[in-house]
């Protein structure tokens, strides 16, 4: 008996009136954890009932503590028929398992029926006392701390970083189950939540003890999603960076800390540990039958996948795509079938196979290089389940899927696996030993799963890390300087695996860097950028025609390329028409539906002072003896020059002029250019033979022959922007802007659009698809214009396709407030404004020449910085007609690296044994906006703020309380008299909002920090007046004190880091 | 296609206080769009229309949602599902019951009851307040009626602790609940001219003066009931018009005091006697609950016409009702001084406060 669970249930208030005869409610309490019940008296007649109930006991196994949640049922007592349920509160007790985060839980919590939404609030106390020194039980991983902040929490500094922890569980959906058909939409609801609690506790749990495993004492970036996969199940899948972090105090370190994360010596003692959790991985999925010869038919593993390295991306596919299929497929299996029967530490190794991140930021001097975004895809047909093992008593419980899935390779794991591998393999092609920013989600439509992974290709310091995650060759011990370090390029340049141009890095001097650069993490802290930064994003719609089964997923698994690769020029077009030469933050999210399939690509545009500038955008036209047809060509060129000259100035770009010529042309002999093509557009074989890269030419080109074309530039244009007052980006913060002031408002804004035109073509859609984000953004500007100035900070948007002829589209963001005077600081440009601006104006003019006079521009002395991005405008290069230069063939060299460490992938790192030799106390710069040691005085508000950051501005963290990962469901039978569709969502997400302000407050926070909508289902039929929505959330709950109360008593330590900016993403 | 569902949550609140007022008015939708495009809010802000609908929609739906909390205004502030700043709670209560002066004077006096408001349309085409907030007001006023009916201690202290309601927002519903529950007739045609506030005034008077409550807060009973005892002892005031002595003396004291000092003395003088059993008689009467009602018609009737007709300008009318309620106390016979002086100090203001065009 590890621990001992006690709860007490002090009062009730704004109950429901449940006797209609009384208006007055007979209320008490069930309190349940596991199987153990216990009952408040009945407070008679009252809507504010005072049980002051005695403490409930609890005497629990730590491991149920941390899978189980405490519930907590309100009824209406009846003397004659069945009490009535009044609604019930889950209560997440993990935070009070670790020492540094809550202590108890107090505080008003509202009751939830899935039914009714909230009914009143119960007043309850929990606390937690564990009996036994936690280190001794390794079955349960309390103390073990989550942060769903994707970056060194703020009060804590990272003694070292281990590597990738993931998981995942999976059960049949309570909706699915045949008892389904004759219990309550309540009930049944109920059951779902209860089951996904459940199963994230164990998810999290398992994750805990890989960390611990590890070596760690906490995960960071943990990333828990559920996948509704239908009849096949549901599962609960998650990922996390395992680190070893220790409170910053003003006690130098590490003593007691080490002891305690040598954890190998500890997992000997208990050896218990490993046999019987571990070794029965209950993560396996569905018994999907038949898995490998579909595999062979080709469409399992579809691998359209990208790497946009960069400066641009190659797609695999056609003659590559096989050979890596059958390699993959070896490798996996092979792995597959060595766990199968190894012992459960053979399945530990496997954690540290992949050197994957999820922060989005880092301590600094952890990153080195940045290689480019590498992302992987792969569509999977879900099977359904047929076990007579399902549906029993049991359902409650989580189901030991390990006993079904032995003999069957073809796994959810596997899946995973699969991806993690091509990413892993992606990064090494571009000389990376590490992948950061990583990230993995699913889009499901019927029986097709899309699973998707996507990261940033990085060379890691080992300065963090141990000697198991990353391979020894690519260790870099090298020192880089801190403002354009991680722009080198981190792959051979004579050997790159995609056309590069390269330039000499425009900061130091001294390597060299690509043209243009996307990542899928926050800038880094102390990166140097010109001007500001601005939210930009590649929308589109393509058709697809209604399938089942294998064909479906073969036509899925055919679009994808095209679309990935028509999101990335639509990328590469508006970021160039900012004038903007790097992308971070990038994320694409493919969804997919019955009649088409939605790519949006959100990411945050800088100008990255390392980084040449970027071209222009020139137009062509094929037929150049038409004279209404050039003028109508140069009236568009003039509007795009237009833009980009204003975006400039709107976005403050005025980079510093090079005058120094010397650079010569870095650009290397692209080897196999003339794959540039193969995967992305049929015409592959015309285009194959063409030298791509014949001279130099500012600009990149438009053909607008083709009417997709006109449509691209149509697009480009019509994009708004944004109005004044504003800035929007999806990074933890915006480059270029620092003095924030505390007014902050986190909100989530939800859009369904109905197409009730079934035949529209795929620009009509687009149209529509574009529009209406546009508009939606419009909305919001509206919405917050009293905050103005502002930034809409992390503005994450999630498309879906709920049904056939709907899109639905959520963002969760923030808006933050600035201070106006400072915005223009960025200081060392000033006096070159001038300067730059003519120079501007010179390219213009250069680019307008270039239009007119094709031939002449080759000779165009555009050797300059600018003039590198690369022109690929060869008359026959239709292809999409967007042709950037920057697009890469580097299946082959991938492929070639993939074979050679075929195996060191698989066993790639062990890191079960930590050796803390790095544990030694690190001057950190993440530690700049901790002031002073004052304690905290702020609980007296009941204000919660939220907002998707990881910090909260003009305020210090001093506490994190543990995490939030709540999943509602809301019905109703009656959606009309509850408003529509809007009406019922608008009360569940404001419900939900509630909640987690109350869960957060009775923890004793005052704020959630890295929160974000992970999920919102959302389901209606009007016709029979019924809705449903299932919503998960999560973050971290803080405590946060403002800066100016602590002010005064400052005595700080670490004033010369604070001085260093403010307010970046950590 | 269209736009199937449209939400924005925000984790504070938003609130434009300018689509609040136009959905307290009981403008539609699509009314009150037009009305913020009038305004200019597309320009300010470089908006569209469809923006601006999507907005209004949404702010209006958010005021409904929070309207079950504003009948119970204490709850809005320990309520979880919406976080709203305290002076945006204090703004949202405030509006929502404030109320149109031309509207109040419409139902002042009358019974809350379903009766009257399913009159209210018509009280909506006369004043030209819409229909639906007319019935805002009206279950505004019924509401605090419910609430402090049952409520000991002071009427407007009880109004403010439960409707966290402003000072002059209370007194003014302090007036209504206590209009309604006195059945005060306030609709004849020769009332008319008096305006809300100035029926406030009065019923303020007599809260603060003629209630249980505003001789001893402490009582069982409250403000919303006149002092039954009081009223009782008025009886004893007719004395004055019934002896023909005290009449007389009076008269003469009152004239001498205001000889020379006003222009319309002979009409004072010729008058007096009239003005006085006027005055009298009312005090008299309100014992009777059907007398009490007419008490405003009767002020106006026997008191103002009068006078108005001879011309007194109200620096008259100051001068005569100081001298008339003095000259009282010096009279040898007169005993009453301490009804006289509750009587006549608030007769006095409110007969001030009506004596206008």
């Amino acid at each position: 008996m590890p621990g001992k669970l006690k709860a007490k249930i002090v009062a009730g208030r704004h109950l429901p009136v449940m006797d209609r005869a009384s208006d007055l409610t007979d209320a008490f309490v069930e309190v349940k954890f596991g199987n153990t019940t216990y009952k408040t008296d009945v407070y008679p007649k009252s809507l504010n009932p005072q049980w002051n109930s005695e403490w409930f006991k609890f005497e629990v196994d730590d491991e149920d503590l941390q899978d189980e949640p405490l519930q907590i049922t309100v009824l209406d007592h009846d003397t004659y028929s069945a009490n009535d349920a009044i609604g019930k509160v889950y209560i997440d007790i993990d935070p009070l398992l670790c020492s540094e985060a809550a202590t108890v839980i107090s505080g008003w919590l509202p009751i939830y029926d899935t039914i009714h939404g909230i009914r009143g609030e119960i007043n309850v106390l929990v606390k937690v006392d564990l009996f036994n020194d936690l280190n001794r039980f390794r079955q349960s991983s309390c103390g073990v701390k989550f942060f769903c902040t994707t970056s060194i929490p703020r009060c804590y500094r990272a003694i070292m970083v281990h590597g990738f922890v993931e998981e995942l569980v999976v059960n049949e959906d309570p909706e699915y189950q045949w008892i389904d058909r004759i219990r309550t939409p309540r009930a049944s609801n109920e059951a779902r939540q209860r089951l996904i609690f459940l199963m994230s506790g164990e998810l999290q749990r398992k994750i805990g003890l890989k960390v611990l495993e590890m070596g760690g004492n906490a995960v960071v970036g943990y990333l828990q999603c559920f996948d509704l996969e239908g009849e096949s199940g549901l599962v609960v899948r998650a990922i996390g960076t395992a680190c070893t972090l220790e409170k910053i105090s003003t006690l130098p370190s590490t003593a007691t800390h080490q002891s305690n994360s040598s954890p190998s010596k500890d997992m000997k003692d208990s050896p218990q540990a490993a046999p019987s959790t571990l070794g029965c991985r209950s993560t396996h999925s569905s018994p999907v039958h038949s898995a490998s010869s579909r595999l062979s038919q080709g469409f399992s593993v579809s691998v359209p996948t990208l790497l946009f390295a960069g400066m641009g991306s190659g797609g695999s596919a056609g003659k590559e795509a096989g050979p890596l299929k059958a390699l993959l497929r070896q490798q996996t299996q092979s792995a597959l079938e060595q766990r199968g029967v190894s012992s459960s530490s053979e399945a530990f190794v496997r954690t540290g196979e992949y050197p994957f991140f999820t922060l989005t930021s880092f301590p600094s001097g952890f990153l080195l290089h940045v290689g480019g975004v590498v992302s992987a895809r792969s569509v999977k047909l879900l099977d359904r389940i047929h076990n007579p093992a399902l549906g029993n008593t049991r359902s409650y419980k989580l189901l030991d899927w390990n006993s079904f899935t032995a003999d069957e390779p073809e796994t959810r794991d596997a899946w995973w696996e699969e991806i993690r591998q091509e990413i892993k393999s992606h990064a090494k092609a571009l000389g990376c030993h590490a992948v950061v920013g990583y990230s993995e989600s699913t889009s499901i439509c019927e029986e097709v799963c899309i699973l998707s992974a996507s990261g940033t290709a990085a060379i890691l310091s080992s300065r963090f890390m141990q000697d198991g995650p990353l391979d020894t060759e690519h260790r870099f011990e090298e020192v880089v300087p801190p403002g354009c370090g991680f722009c080198h390029i981190p792959y051979d340049e004579l050997n790159i695996p995609f056309p590069a141009q390269l330039t000499y890095c425009y900061s130091c001097r001294r390597s060299k860097v690509p043209d243009v650069l996307f990542t899928t993490i926050d800038l880094p802290a102390d990166a140097n950028i010109t001007g500001k930064g601005c939210l930009i994003q590649a929308r589109l719609c393509r058709t697809k025609k209604k399938a089942q089964g294998e064909g479906n997923a073969t036509a899925i698994s055919n679009l994808l390329p095209f679309l990935e690769y028509e999101l990335h020029t639509q990328l590469m077009n508006k970021l160039k028409l900012r004038g903007m030469n790097a992308l971070f933050g990038l994320r694409i999210q493919i969804s997919v539906g019955e009649t088409m399939l939605l790519g949006l690509a959100s990411a945050t545009g800088v100008y990255l002072t390392a980084l040449p500038g970027p071209g222009g955008i020139q137009i062509a036209g094929k037929t150049p003896s038409d004279i209404t047809y050039e003028q109508h060509i140069s009236n568009m060129q003039k509007k795009i020059n237009d833009t980009i000259a204003k975006n400039k100035d709107l976005y403050e770009i005025n980079p510093p002029e090079v005058v120094e010529e010397i650079i010569g042309s870095p650009i290397p002999e692209p080897r196999q250019r003339s794959r540039l093509f193969r995967s992305q557009s049929e015409s592959s074989d015309e285009v194959s033979e063409l030298d791509l890269s014949h001279g130099k030419k500012d600009a990149f080109v438009l053909e607008i022959d083709d009417t997709d074309a006109v449509e691209d530039i149509h697009a480009l244009l019509t994009d708004s922007p944004t109005p004044q007052g504003f800035y929007s980006c999806n990074t933890e913060i915006m480059p270029g802007i620092q003095n924030w002031t505390s007014a902050i408002q986190m909100f989530t804004s939800v859009r369904v659009f109905r197409l009730n035109n079934a035949n529209l073509t795929n620009q009509g859609l687009n149209k529509i698809f574009s529009d209406l984000c546009e508009n939606l953004l419009k909305s919001l500007y509206f919405k917050l214009r009293s905050m103005v100035p502002c930034c809409l900070c992390h503005l994450n948007f999630t498309v879906a396709i709920p049904e056939d002829e709907l899109i639905q589209v959520a963002v969760t963001a923030v808006a933050m407030s600035f201070d106006k005077e400072q915005i223009l600081e960025n200081g060392k440009q000033s006096g070159e404004k001038t300067l730059t601006k003519a120079i501007t104006e010179n390219d213009e003019q250069l680019q307008f020449n270039l239009e007119l006079n094709p031939e002449s521009s080759h000779a165009n002395p555009l050797s300059s910085p600018k003039g590198l991005s690369e022109v690929g405008s060869h008359p026959s290069a239709r292809a999409p007609s967007v042709d950037y230069s920057s697009f890469a063939d580097r299946c082959s060299s991938w492929i070639e690296q993939l074979r050679l460490k075929a195996h060191t992938i698989r066993r790639g790192s062990v890191k079960t044994t930590s050796s803390m030799e790095k544990a030694s106390p690190l001057p950190e710069g993440r530690s700049r906006s901790l002031r002073s040691n004052r304690s905290y005085s702020g609980t007296s508000v009941a204000v919660v703020k939220m907002t998707p950051l990881s910090f909260i501005p003009g305020a210090k963290i001093i506490k994190y309380l543990g995490i939030i990962n709540m999943f509602f469901i809301r019905e109703t039978t009656s959606l009309r008299e509850e408003g529509g569709v809007s009406g019922f969502l608008h009360s569940f997400i404001a419900e939900v909002f509630a909640m987690v302000r109350a869960h957060v407050a009775a923890l004793g926070g005052n704020a959630v920090v890295s929160y974000s909508m992970k999920e919102c289902v959302f389901m209606e039929n009007p016709n029979k007046n019924q809705a449903q929505c299932l919503i998960n959330v999560s973050g971290d709950a803080v405590i946060f004190v403002r800066e100016s109360e602590l002010e005064a008593a400052s005595v700080q330590p670490q004033s010369t880091t604070h001085t260093s900016n403010g307010g970046e993403g950590t | 296609m269209s736009v199937e569902l449209d939400v924005f949550v925000g984790n504070t609140t938003i609130m434009d206080k300018e689509v609040y007022q136009l959905w307290l008015n009981g403008y539609t939708v699509n009314d009150a769009v037009k009305v913020r495009i009038e305004g200019g809010v597309m320009e300010e802000c470089e908006a569209s229309a469809d923006v601006l609908l999507s907005d209004t929609m949404d702010q209006y739906r958010t005021f409904q949602m929070c309207e079950r909390l504003l009948h119970h205004p204490a709850k809005l502030a320990n309520q979880l599902l919406f976080q709203i700043p305290p002076d945006r709670q204090a703004m949202l209560i405030e509006r929502y019951y404030a109320f149109d002066d031309l509207f109040v004077r419409e139902v002042l006096g009358k019974k809350l009851s379903k009766g009257t408001k399913k009159d209210l349309d018509d009280v909506s085409a006369k004043t030209g307040v819409s229909l639906k907030s007319c019935r805002r007001q009206f279950d505004n006023f019924k509401r605090v009626f419910k609430v402090v009916e049952e409520l000991k201690g002071p009427l407007v202290e009880n109004i403010r602790q439960h409707f966290l309601l402003p000072d002059q927002l209370a007194r003014d519903y302090a007036a209504i609940v206590f209009f309604a529950n006195n059945r005060f007739e306030t609709g004849k045609k020769k009332l008319l001219y008096l305006t809300f506030q100035d029926f406030a005034f009065c019923a303020g008077q007599l809260i603060n003066h003629w209630t249980l409550g505003a001789v001893d807060s402490m009582m069982e009973d409250m403000d919303v009931d006149l002092d039954k005892e009081f009223l009782q002892d008025l009886k004893d005031l007719k004395i004055l018009i019934t002896d023909k002595d005290l009449l007389d003396q009076h008269k003469s004291l009152v004239c001498t005091a205001l000889r020379g000092k006003t222009s319309v003395f002979n009409e004072m003088e010729a008058n007096f006697k009239n003005l006085s059993r006027g005055l009298v008689n009312i005090a008299a009467k309100l014992i009777n609950a059907k007398d009490v009602r007419d008490f405003f018609i009767d002020l106006v009737e026997k008191f103002i016409e009068p006078c108005r007709s001879d011309k007194w300008t109200s620096i008259d009318m100051n001068l005569f009702l100081t001298h008339y309620t003095n000259s009282a106390h010096i009279l040898d016979t007169f005993k009453h001084h301490a009804v006289w002086t509750r009587y006549m100090g608030v007769i006095k203001s409110c007969i001030l406060r009506m004596y206008h065009d």
